[in-house]
Protein backbone atom coordinates (compact mmCIF):
# COMPACT_ATOMS: atom_id res chain seq x y z
CA UNK A 1 0.00 0.00 0.00
CA UNK A 2 2.86 2.37 0.78
CA UNK A 3 4.29 1.73 -2.68
CA UNK A 4 0.92 2.60 -4.23
CA UNK A 5 0.61 5.67 -2.07
CA UNK A 6 4.05 6.98 -3.06
CA UNK A 7 3.32 6.45 -6.77
CA UNK A 8 -0.01 8.25 -6.54
CA UNK A 9 1.71 11.05 -4.69
CA UNK A 10 4.01 11.49 -7.66
CA UNK A 11 1.05 11.46 -10.06
CA UNK A 12 -0.89 14.07 -8.12
CA UNK A 13 2.18 16.27 -7.58
CA UNK A 14 2.05 17.14 -11.26
CA UNK A 15 0.73 20.43 -12.54
CA UNK A 16 -1.69 19.52 -15.32
CA UNK A 17 -1.61 23.09 -16.60
CA UNK A 18 2.16 23.45 -16.90
CA UNK A 19 3.86 23.38 -20.29
CA UNK A 20 5.98 20.46 -19.13
CA UNK A 21 3.10 18.12 -18.38
CA UNK A 22 2.35 15.74 -21.26
CA UNK A 23 -1.26 14.44 -21.16
CA UNK A 24 -0.15 11.47 -23.29
CA UNK A 25 3.21 10.93 -21.63
CA UNK A 26 4.76 8.99 -18.77
CA UNK A 27 2.40 9.95 -15.98
CA UNK A 28 -0.81 8.69 -17.64
CA UNK A 29 1.13 5.52 -18.47
CA UNK A 30 2.12 5.10 -14.82
CA UNK A 31 -1.55 5.59 -13.90
CA UNK A 32 -2.54 2.83 -16.29
CA UNK A 33 0.06 0.51 -14.74
CA UNK A 34 -1.39 1.22 -11.32
CA UNK A 35 -4.88 0.38 -12.58
CA UNK A 36 -3.52 -2.90 -13.91
CA UNK A 37 -1.58 -3.73 -10.73
CA UNK A 38 -3.66 -2.58 -7.78
CA UNK A 39 -7.29 -2.73 -6.72
CA UNK A 40 -9.36 0.27 -7.72
CA UNK A 41 -10.72 0.41 -4.18
CA UNK A 42 -7.21 1.05 -2.82
CA UNK A 43 -6.37 3.52 -5.58
CA UNK A 44 -9.55 5.50 -5.08
CA UNK A 45 -9.23 5.66 -1.29
CA UNK A 46 -5.84 7.35 -1.70
CA UNK A 47 -7.21 9.69 -4.39
CA UNK A 48 -10.10 10.67 -2.15
CA UNK A 49 -7.73 11.27 0.74
CA UNK A 50 -5.61 13.48 -1.50
CA UNK A 51 -8.63 15.52 -2.63
CA UNK A 52 -9.99 16.08 0.86
CA UNK A 53 -6.76 16.41 2.87
CA UNK A 54 -4.32 18.03 0.46
CA UNK A 55 -6.48 20.05 -1.95
CA UNK A 56 -7.65 22.89 0.22
CA UNK A 57 -7.98 25.58 -2.43
CA UNK A 58 -10.15 25.58 -5.53
CA UNK A 59 -7.09 25.69 -7.79
CA UNK A 60 -5.45 22.74 -6.05
CA UNK A 61 -8.58 20.64 -6.34
CA UNK A 62 -9.20 21.70 -9.94
CA UNK A 63 -5.69 20.60 -10.89
CA UNK A 64 -6.16 17.28 -9.08
CA UNK A 65 -9.48 16.60 -10.82
CA UNK A 66 -7.99 17.31 -14.24
CA UNK A 67 -5.18 14.87 -13.44
CA UNK A 68 -7.74 12.31 -12.23
CA UNK A 69 -9.51 12.72 -15.58
CA UNK A 70 -6.40 12.43 -17.77
CA UNK A 71 -5.25 9.40 -15.78
CA UNK A 72 -8.58 7.76 -16.80
CA UNK A 73 -9.52 7.23 -13.16
CA UNK A 74 -12.85 8.86 -14.00
CA UNK A 75 -13.79 5.75 -15.98
CA UNK A 76 -14.05 3.79 -12.75
CA UNK A 77 -17.16 3.72 -10.50
CA UNK A 78 -16.77 4.99 -6.96
CA UNK A 79 -18.66 3.85 -3.86
CA UNK A 80 -20.17 7.14 -2.73
CA UNK A 81 -20.24 9.57 -5.66
CA UNK A 82 -22.29 12.25 -3.92
CA UNK A 83 -19.70 12.43 -1.15
CA UNK A 84 -17.01 13.35 -3.69
CA UNK A 85 -19.27 15.64 -5.69
CA UNK A 86 -20.34 17.37 -2.49
CA UNK A 87 -16.71 18.02 -1.63
CA UNK A 88 -15.96 19.32 -5.12
CA UNK A 89 -18.83 21.80 -5.04
CA UNK A 90 -18.06 22.71 -1.43
CA UNK A 91 -14.47 23.52 -2.33
CA UNK A 92 -15.02 25.04 -5.79
CA UNK A 93 -17.61 27.79 -6.05
CA UNK A 94 -18.83 27.32 -9.61
CA UNK A 95 -21.50 29.95 -9.19
CA UNK A 96 -18.94 32.64 -8.49
CA UNK A 97 -16.20 31.21 -10.74
CA UNK A 98 -18.18 29.60 -13.54
CA UNK A 99 -15.90 30.93 -16.26
CA UNK A 100 -12.82 29.43 -14.62
CA UNK A 101 -14.08 26.08 -13.37
CA UNK A 102 -17.73 25.59 -14.24
CA UNK A 103 -17.73 23.85 -17.58
CA UNK A 104 -15.25 21.15 -16.61
CA UNK A 105 -16.82 20.58 -13.18
CA UNK A 106 -20.29 20.40 -14.78
CA UNK A 107 -19.51 17.38 -16.95
CA UNK A 108 -16.92 15.88 -14.58
CA UNK A 109 -19.47 15.50 -11.79
CA UNK A 110 -22.08 14.04 -14.11
CA UNK A 111 -19.53 11.55 -15.43
CA UNK A 112 -18.81 10.46 -11.86
CA UNK A 113 -22.51 9.82 -11.30
CA UNK A 114 -23.07 7.97 -14.58
CA UNK A 115 -20.07 5.69 -14.04
CA UNK A 116 -20.95 4.99 -10.42
CA UNK A 117 -24.74 4.73 -10.57
CA UNK A 118 -25.15 3.29 -14.07
CA UNK A 119 -27.27 6.31 -14.98
CA UNK A 120 -27.30 8.27 -18.25
CA UNK A 121 -27.59 11.78 -16.87
CA UNK A 122 -25.12 13.19 -19.40
CA UNK A 123 -27.77 12.82 -22.11
CA UNK A 124 -30.28 14.77 -20.00
CA UNK A 125 -29.81 18.36 -21.10
CA UNK A 126 -31.79 19.51 -18.09
CA UNK A 127 -29.89 17.70 -15.34
CA UNK A 128 -27.83 19.97 -13.09
CA UNK A 129 -25.61 18.33 -10.50
CA UNK A 130 -25.78 21.40 -8.29
CA UNK A 131 -29.59 21.26 -8.20
CA UNK A 132 -29.65 17.58 -7.26
CA UNK A 133 -31.01 17.30 -3.67
CA UNK A 134 -28.42 14.63 -2.90
CA UNK A 135 -25.65 16.99 -3.98
CA UNK A 136 -27.07 19.80 -1.88
CA UNK A 137 -27.21 17.51 1.15
CA UNK A 138 -23.64 16.36 0.54
CA UNK A 139 -22.36 19.94 0.35
CA UNK A 140 -24.11 20.79 3.61
CA UNK A 141 -22.51 17.79 5.24
CA UNK A 142 -19.04 19.01 4.26
CA UNK A 143 -19.90 22.45 5.59
CA UNK A 144 -21.06 20.98 8.86
CA UNK A 145 -17.76 19.13 9.32
CA UNK A 146 -16.00 22.45 9.75
CA UNK A 147 -13.59 21.63 6.93
CA UNK A 148 -11.58 24.72 6.02
CA UNK B 1 -29.99 6.91 -9.45
CA UNK B 2 -29.42 10.68 -9.50
CA UNK B 3 -32.54 12.55 -8.52
CA UNK B 4 -31.77 16.10 -9.64
CA UNK B 5 -33.89 18.26 -11.86
CA UNK B 6 -33.86 15.97 -14.87
CA UNK B 7 -36.89 16.96 -16.92
CA UNK B 8 -38.59 14.20 -18.87
CA UNK B 9 -35.58 11.95 -19.17
CA UNK B 10 -36.15 9.96 -15.98
CA UNK B 11 -32.41 9.58 -15.55
CA UNK B 12 -32.11 6.65 -17.96
CA UNK B 13 -31.86 5.84 -21.65
CA UNK B 14 -35.21 5.41 -23.38
CA UNK B 15 -34.02 3.79 -26.62
CA UNK B 16 -33.24 5.22 -30.03
CA UNK B 17 -35.30 6.38 -32.97
CA UNK B 18 -35.53 4.14 -36.04
CA UNK B 19 -32.59 4.65 -38.40
CA UNK B 20 -32.98 7.63 -40.72
CA UNK B 21 -30.61 9.77 -42.83
CA UNK B 22 -31.56 12.68 -40.56
CA UNK B 23 -33.35 13.17 -37.27
CA UNK B 24 -35.83 15.64 -35.84
CA UNK B 25 -36.20 16.35 -32.14
CA UNK B 26 -38.37 13.76 -30.43
CA UNK B 27 -41.82 15.21 -29.90
CA UNK B 28 -41.91 14.47 -26.15
CA UNK B 29 -38.68 16.39 -25.71
CA UNK B 30 -39.91 19.31 -27.75
CA UNK B 31 -42.95 19.58 -25.53
CA UNK B 32 -40.72 19.87 -22.50
CA UNK B 33 -38.50 22.39 -24.27
CA UNK B 34 -41.54 24.57 -24.92
CA UNK B 35 -42.56 24.38 -21.29
CA UNK B 36 -39.08 25.28 -20.09
CA UNK B 37 -38.54 28.17 -22.49
CA UNK B 38 -35.74 26.53 -24.45
CA UNK B 39 -38.11 26.58 -27.43
CA UNK B 40 -40.04 29.80 -28.04
CA UNK B 41 -41.27 29.40 -31.58
CA UNK B 42 -37.76 28.20 -32.30
CA UNK B 43 -34.90 26.76 -30.32
CA UNK B 44 -32.61 29.19 -28.57
CA UNK B 45 -29.03 29.05 -29.82
CA UNK B 46 -26.26 27.78 -27.60
CA UNK B 47 -23.92 30.78 -27.47
CA UNK B 48 -20.89 28.45 -27.34
CA UNK B 49 -21.91 26.48 -30.48
CA UNK B 50 -19.13 26.31 -33.08
CA UNK B 51 -17.68 24.02 -35.70
CA UNK B 52 -15.25 21.56 -34.19
CA UNK B 53 -12.79 22.49 -36.92
CA UNK B 54 -12.75 26.05 -35.57
CA UNK B 55 -11.42 24.70 -32.29
CA UNK B 56 -8.38 23.11 -33.94
CA UNK B 57 -5.18 24.68 -32.70
CA UNK B 58 -2.17 22.89 -34.20
CA UNK B 59 -2.37 19.30 -32.96
CA UNK B 60 -5.02 20.05 -30.38
CA UNK B 61 -8.74 20.59 -30.05
CA UNK B 62 -8.64 23.76 -27.99
CA UNK B 63 -5.28 23.31 -26.31
CA UNK B 64 -3.18 20.80 -24.38
CA UNK B 65 -5.29 21.29 -21.26
CA UNK B 66 -8.71 20.81 -22.89
CA UNK B 67 -10.57 18.09 -21.01
CA UNK B 68 -14.20 17.40 -21.89
CA UNK B 69 -15.96 14.33 -20.51
CA UNK B 70 -19.23 14.92 -22.34
CA UNK B 71 -19.17 17.65 -24.98
CA UNK B 72 -22.45 17.64 -26.95
CA UNK B 73 -21.98 17.42 -30.71
CA UNK B 74 -24.22 17.17 -33.75
CA UNK B 75 -23.45 16.55 -37.39
CA UNK B 76 -25.47 19.08 -39.34
CA UNK B 77 -27.05 18.56 -42.73
CA UNK B 78 -23.85 19.82 -44.42
CA UNK B 79 -21.70 17.27 -42.59
CA UNK B 80 -20.13 19.75 -40.19
CA UNK B 81 -19.41 18.64 -36.64
CA UNK B 82 -20.93 21.29 -34.39
CA UNK B 83 -20.05 21.30 -30.69
CA UNK B 84 -21.04 23.46 -27.74
CA UNK B 85 -20.78 23.46 -23.98
CA UNK B 86 -23.34 21.41 -22.12
CA UNK B 87 -24.35 24.44 -20.05
CA UNK B 88 -23.74 27.00 -22.75
CA UNK B 89 -25.58 29.70 -20.81
CA UNK B 90 -23.61 29.08 -17.62
CA UNK B 91 -25.37 28.80 -14.31
CA UNK B 92 -26.44 32.33 -13.56
CA UNK B 93 -30.01 33.14 -12.49
CA UNK B 94 -32.46 32.08 -15.16
CA UNK B 95 -29.79 30.51 -17.35
CA UNK B 96 -31.61 28.28 -19.80
CA UNK B 97 -30.28 24.78 -20.53
CA UNK B 98 -28.67 24.19 -23.92
CA UNK B 99 -29.51 20.66 -25.06
CA UNK B 100 -28.45 19.29 -28.46
CA UNK B 101 -31.02 21.14 -30.66
CA UNK B 102 -29.61 24.47 -29.48
CA UNK B 103 -26.36 23.67 -31.28
CA UNK B 104 -28.30 24.38 -34.47
CA UNK B 105 -31.20 26.49 -33.26
CA UNK B 106 -34.26 27.30 -35.33
CA UNK B 107 -37.79 25.94 -35.46
CA UNK B 108 -36.99 22.37 -36.53
CA UNK B 109 -33.28 21.65 -36.27
CA UNK B 110 -32.48 18.49 -38.21
CA UNK B 111 -29.22 16.62 -37.77
CA UNK B 112 -27.57 13.60 -39.35
CA UNK B 113 -26.18 12.52 -36.01
CA UNK B 114 -25.93 13.68 -32.38
CA UNK B 115 -24.02 12.49 -29.37
CA UNK B 116 -21.28 13.24 -26.87
CA UNK B 117 -17.60 13.81 -27.55
CA UNK B 118 -14.81 13.06 -25.07
CA UNK B 119 -11.59 15.03 -25.19
CA UNK B 120 -8.52 14.54 -23.03
CA UNK B 121 -5.47 16.78 -23.13
CA UNK B 122 -6.80 18.37 -26.30
CA UNK B 123 -7.12 15.03 -28.13
CA UNK B 124 -10.25 13.12 -29.09
CA UNK B 125 -10.79 10.12 -26.84
CA UNK B 126 -14.10 9.00 -28.32
CA UNK B 127 -17.59 9.89 -29.48
CA UNK B 128 -21.00 8.20 -29.20
CA UNK B 129 -24.65 8.51 -30.15
CA UNK B 130 -25.97 9.62 -26.77
CA UNK B 131 -28.57 12.33 -27.26
CA UNK B 132 -31.74 12.46 -25.23
CA UNK B 133 -33.33 14.89 -27.71
CA UNK B 134 -32.49 13.14 -30.99
CA UNK B 135 -31.84 9.55 -29.88
CA UNK B 136 -30.09 8.69 -33.15
CA UNK B 137 -29.99 5.06 -34.13
CA UNK B 138 -26.68 3.27 -33.56
CA UNK B 139 -26.51 2.67 -37.32
CA UNK B 140 -25.89 6.40 -37.70
CA UNK B 141 -22.52 5.97 -36.00
CA UNK B 142 -21.16 5.45 -39.53
CA UNK B 143 -22.09 9.08 -40.22
CA UNK B 144 -20.06 10.15 -37.19
CA UNK B 145 -17.19 7.90 -38.26
CA UNK B 146 -17.15 9.52 -41.68
CA UNK B 147 -17.21 13.07 -40.29
CA UNK B 148 -14.53 12.45 -37.67
CA UNK B 149 -12.34 10.52 -40.13
CA UNK B 150 -11.85 13.76 -42.04
CA UNK B 151 -9.96 15.21 -39.08
CA UNK B 152 -6.16 14.89 -38.93
CA UNK B 153 -4.87 11.82 -37.06
CA UNK B 154 -2.86 14.13 -34.80
CA UNK B 155 -6.10 15.26 -33.14
CA UNK B 156 -6.85 11.78 -31.83
CA UNK B 157 -5.57 10.38 -28.56
CA UNK B 158 -3.38 7.27 -28.45
CA UNK B 159 -6.29 5.78 -26.51
CA UNK B 160 -8.79 6.37 -29.31
CA UNK B 161 -9.94 3.21 -31.04
CA UNK B 162 -11.43 3.55 -34.50
CA UNK B 163 -14.52 1.41 -34.90
CA UNK B 164 -14.23 -1.46 -37.31
CA UNK B 165 -17.11 -2.18 -39.68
Amino acid sequence: MENLKSKLEILFNQNFFSDEFDPEGEFPEIAQELLNSYSWKDIYSICFEHFTNNCVTADELYNALNLYYIYSFIEQPIPNPYELIGYILFRIDIEQDWDKYGEFIDTFTISILDKSLGSNLMTDGYYRTWEDPKTIDAIELWKSKGVK
Amino acid sequence: MGSGSSGPYGGGSTGSQPYAPSYHVESSMKKHDIESGVYKGKYIKNPTAQKLTDMINGNYIGNKTTNESGLPYVIDMDGNIIVGKRSGNGRGPGALPTPHPTLIGGSDPQVQMAGLLKIGGGKILGYDNNSGHYKPNAKSMTVADEAFSKLPDSLFSKKFKRRTK
